[in-house]
């Protein structure tokens, strides 16, 4: 992130920054909250908080769902930062997009990162492992090494073994993530030992946790971009593997698995966190006032509110449909409008006009069948999950929200379009 | 959809134009990516708009560089990325052969979306060209990236836009903006032969012979003419130009720049835009290695890597029959053949191989190698001789009398087997010596043997694999002196490598507190660890090795000891 200031904006130069999109929300070096975040209706996350800080016998592994744009990775950088958590266990957070290609994902690979990213993360705080486990480390690298020869970190003659270790996670990672022949050749290789290979995250993770006095908690983010297929394939066929390693892990998973049938047995140990609602199901015409309150939060902390109109910000956030992601990109855009006005302060001109802009942006990407799925969930609000739509969710184009059961609606800026 | 509204209700192009410089000049300002996609409907209008872009930009009194990169294979975008991180870069995407029927938009696609994090993290300004149709096909296949826009500009139809002269690449060259073209997925498009006569062309290069050179590639030109192939007579023109500008042949480089011009106005499949020759001979001269014999072995390694390998041991047997030196190619042939398991061929290559640069040592060794694998154990016995007597490494000397001694053991000379292994632990380079100790050999009376006499016979039937005897003898030297460390740790290994973990853990243990110096107590430790390993007691096994650790920290000796080193090695390869 570097020297990023969350600071509250007094003008619309600052705020088109502080409303980016992808802003991750960093603790600062104190331990304190973000500045910018703030705490959704219901604290869903808590429920995360206490499961983790329960006793157990077996380090826990939970499953952590939620909404496209809602603020999944928000939350698992707030959660690095608990206090509880951090005195209890020694938090590792990475995006499996930095360890492997989400495109062509499998358990193997989410393993391979595991292992790679707990070693290099340790080492690069300053962590020593016991030199016997180093060289079998060393001797498990040079076996995989010997098979995929397009990983060689190169064994240069007094390299310390742990650096060279490094190198090894790091090529791997980087032609996992980015050669597909590469990746089969490990795959196979990974294949013939599995157990070699939690051997080797169980190694680590016990060595970590006997040099630092707390537990190994991996954090995963972007587990959910995959196909449905694939995380089936990783956490429904392959369950038993991936409880296998000795850490508490947090796997990110979609919706559309998350409420799967085949789900069903382990939905104890996952969380899911939804969009604000902001409207009552089937009842358009009603705010829930909870709701409307934190999306203003939302905007409080990034921007001084004289910069909007109260209405064209009640107005921002019907468009945003509850989705914090959408919420940033309405203020945007409308920030930018005003700007070119040389207005004081935005106005419901300038929501409308994002609204727009972002309305004719899916016109340009949304087919004739996706519209009349659209246009069918609009009139039904009924869940069900298919191949079909779950591009339409992925592009936010489709909404969902959770009052007790599941609920879909069409993404406010599109209703207009629907019965063109 | 409404489509006949004027752009959906939006702003004249001008205001696009402005806002999307607005929009960049922000994000230059804060350091922050920006992911702007550039709808349009036809390549005139994405030109002129990328040409008012252009314009747009220089207004703003940044300093700035517009790459328009063709995409390639995933690393050599990482390496884009990294490159223009933190510059004050626009980089200009589209796809290969964009709005065509060929169009490798997916391609781009899975470059990009794989990307994603990487781009933000680097604060990346990107525009991303599309199609309409191509813009459907993005979303749908990269939603998360598609989520992360920043903004979508539409570009309407020639009429709308403003009607401009110069086409992007013309301006691009007058403006000396520099365009970065990539090379490498033209290149792995080309027919193998056209490709072969390239490396030689390189090769040729590589030996100033431009002359030479010149020859490959007009050879080269004929087969791209002759297919048809426009991608390949591009490569061809290019090389051409570059060897031009090597003779200082200005003229013909010029005339040639004009027919690649033209060649690539003449197609709309082409993907070249704007190139440099430098560029291009960078290319070509990184894809092909340095001289004759590595342009063949790398001609031939390509073809290994297509599933080609009697094509390629073909290649390298008519280089080297038709040339005088051909050591290198020899040994490539050798290894290919010993690879394949044809090792009577192989070692007819390696014998071909003349004293030169290459270390015959090691050429002996594959050769005796080799001739054990078709049972010719009297001719490899003489060629590990040979190397004993030549090397100076004593690895190199030790592993052959380890060699010499395997065979011997398989054509059960056990006796000598011994002899040759006892000289490997003494990495002795005495043939003499090991003769007359055969000469000399006595047989042994067990009843004087001393404990430390029955822990070398332990040690040596582990070498020799008869690990029941192994337990014999390290249990007989246990039996006269319990106290025996040496056979208690050594017992203790082996049990451990024959997974009898009970018994391995108690000889370990007593091994432990039998030892003195903190070298072997650690040896022993760390060998408890994998114990504890084996059973998932990860923490046990940990707290094992740390021990281990923390017994060598302090010790001014930290390494295993000689003995315990060895068993290892032993074991290791008596079980392989």
């Amino acid at each position: 992130m570097g020297n990023f200031d969350y600071i509250r904006a007094k003008d619309f130069d600052r705020a088109w920054l502080n409303f980016e999109l992808d802003l991750p929300l960093e603790t600062s070096a104190d331990g304190k909250a973000n500045p910018f975040y703030i705490t959704r209706p219901g604290d869903p996350i808590d429920e995360l908080i206490d499961a983790l800080l329960s006793p157990f016998y077996k380090p826990p592994k939970f499953f952590f769902s939620g909404h496209r744009g809602c603020g999944k990775s928000t939350e698992l950088l707030h959660l690095m930062a608990n206090p509880q958590i951090r005195e209890k266990y020694w938090p590792i957070n990475f995006s499996i997009r930095d360890e492997a290609d989400i495109i062509d994902l499998d358990f193997r690979d989410v393993l391979l990162a595991i292992g790679g990213r707990m070693f290099r993360d340790y080492r690069k705080q300053g962590g020593v492992l016991p030199a016997k486990l180093m060289k079998d480390l060393d001797s498990w690298r040079g076996r995989v090494e010997e098979e995929v020869t397009t990983v060689k970190s190169g064994k240069v003659a007094g390299v310390e073994v742990g650096a060279g270790l490094e190198a090894f996670f790091a090529n791997a990672s980087m032609k996992m993530r980015l050669e597909p022949t590469t990746r089969t050749l490990i795959r196979q290789v990974i294949d013939k030992n599995v157990t070699g290979l939690i051997d080797v995250i169980n190694s680590i993770a016990a060595a970590v946790k006997l040099k630092d006095g707390r537990i190994p908690l991996i954090l995963i983010d972007d587990l959910d971009k995959p196909s449905l297929q694939e995380a089936k394939s990783i956490f429904q066929e392959r369950r038993e593997i991936m409880m296998q390693p000795n850490c508490a892990i947090v796997y990110t998973v979609s919706s559309a698995l998350f409420y799967s049938k085949e789900f069903d047995a382990i939905r104890d140990q996952a969380l899911f966190l939804p969009n604000v609602m902001l409207h009552p199901h089937r009842s358009q015409d009603k705010y829930v006032k909870e709701g409307y309150e934190t999306l203003k939060k939302f905007v409080s902390v990034r921007m001084d509110t004289r910069l909007i109109e109260p209405q064209a910000l009640m107005q921002a956030i019907t468009y945003s449909g509850g989705v914090f992601r959408e919420m940033a990109r309405i203020m945007r855009t409308s920030i930018g409008r005003a700007r070119r006005r040389n207005a004081a302060q935005i106005e419901k001109v300038d929501v409308e006009w994002a609204a727009t802009e972002i309305r004719n942006e899916y016109r340009r990407i949304l087919e004739k069948e996706d519209m009349a799925i659209l246009k069918n969930f609009h009139e039904h609000n009924h869940m069900e999950y298919s191949d079909r739509i779950r591009p339409l969710l992925q592009l936010l184009a489709l909404l969902e929200y959770k009052n007790g059961e599941n609920w879909f609606d069409v993404h406010p800026v599109l209703k207009s379009v629907l019965y063109e | 959809m409404n489509k006949n509204s004027n752009v959906y209700d939006m702003d004249s192009v001008e205001i696009i134009i402005t806002t999307l410089r607005e929009e960049i000049e922000l994000a230059f300002r804060w350091n922050r990516p920006s992911i702007i996609f550039a709808i349009y409907n036809n390549v005139t209008s994405r030109k002129t708009a990328q040409t008012q872009i252009v314009a747009e930009l220089l207004k703003s009194e940044i300093d700035q560089i517009i790459y328009q990169v063709e995409y390639d294979i995933n690393n050599e975008f990482t390496a884009l990325i990294e490159r223009i991180s933190g510059t004050k870069t626009i980089l200009s995407i589209d796809p290969l052969n964009s709005g065509t029927s060929d169009s490798q938009v997916e391609k781009l696609i899975a470059v990009l979306d794989s990307h994603k994090n990487r781009i933000i993290d680097n604060r990346i300004k990107m525009i991303v060209w599309l199609t309409a149709d191509e813009s459907i096909l993005f979303a749908h296949m990269a939603p998360d990236l598609w989520s992360s826009r920043h903004r979508v500009i539409e570009l309407g139809s020639p009429s709308e836009t403003k009607q401009s002269v110069a086409i992007f690449a013309d301006n691009v060259v007058d403006e000396e903006i520099e365009v970065i073209y990539n090379f490498n997925d033209p290149l792995s498009s080309i027919d193998p032969e056209i490709e072969n006569h390239l490396a030689m062309a390189v090769g040729a290069w590589r030996m100033k012979d431009l002359t030479k050179a010149e020859s490959f590639i007009n050879n080269a030109m004929s087969i791209a003419r002759s297919n048809k192939s426009k991608t390949s007579l591009l490569v061809c023109l290019m090389a051409k130009h570059f060897i031009a500008t090597e003779k200082g042949a200005k003229s013909e480089a010029a005339d040639l720049l004009k027919e690649i011009r033209d060649l690539e106005s003449s197609s709309k499949n082409l993907f070249v835009k704007t190139i440099t020759s430098t560029l291009m001979s960078e290319s070509l001269v990184q894809k092909f290695p340095v001289d004759a014999q590595s342009v063949i072995i790398s001609t031939a390694r390509e073809l290994r890597s297509q599933n080609k390998d009697f094509e390629a041991i073909g290649a390298l047997v008519d280089f080297a029959n038709g040339n005088g030196s051909a050591n290198l190619v020899w040994l490539e042939l050798g290894d290919i053949y010993a690879e394949l398991n044809i090792f009577d061929k192989a070692v007819v290559s390696y014998e071909k191989i003349t004293e030169g640069t290459i270390d015959q040592n090691m050429v002996t060794k594959k050769m005796a190698d080799c001739l054990c694998k078709i049972g010719e154990f009297e001719r490899a016995i003489e060629l590990y001789k040979k190397l004993i007597r030549s090397s100076t490494e004593e690895n190199e000397v030790q592993e052959a009398w380890n060699n010499i001694g395997d065979i011997y053991r398989k054509t059960s000379g056990f006796d000598n087997a011994i002899a040759a292994y006892s000289m490997a632990d003494q990495a002795k380079t005495s043939i003499n010596r090991y003769e007359s100790e055969l000469n000399n050999r006595q047989s042994i009376d067990s009843s004087k043997l001393t404990p430390e006499m029955w822990n070398e016979i332990g040690n040596i039937f582990v070498r020799t694999n008869d690990l029941v005897e192994a337990e014999s003898a390290y249990s007989k030297a246990i039996e006269l002196c319990p106290d025996n460390a040496v056979a208690v740790g050594n017992l203790g290994i082996l049990y451990s490598t024959l997974g009898k973990r009970d018994q391995a853990m108690n000889y370990l243990l007593k091994g432990i507190e039998l030892f003195e110096r903190p070298t072997e107590k650690s040896s022993l430790w760390n060998l408890v660890g994998d114990q504890y390993r084996l059973i998932g007691k990860y923490t046990e096994a940990i707290t094992a090795y740390t021990t281990a650790d923390e017994l060598v920290k302090n010790s001014p000796d930290g390494n295993l000891s000689v003995n315990f080193n060895q068993l290892f090695s032993s074991i290791s390869q008596s079980v392989r």
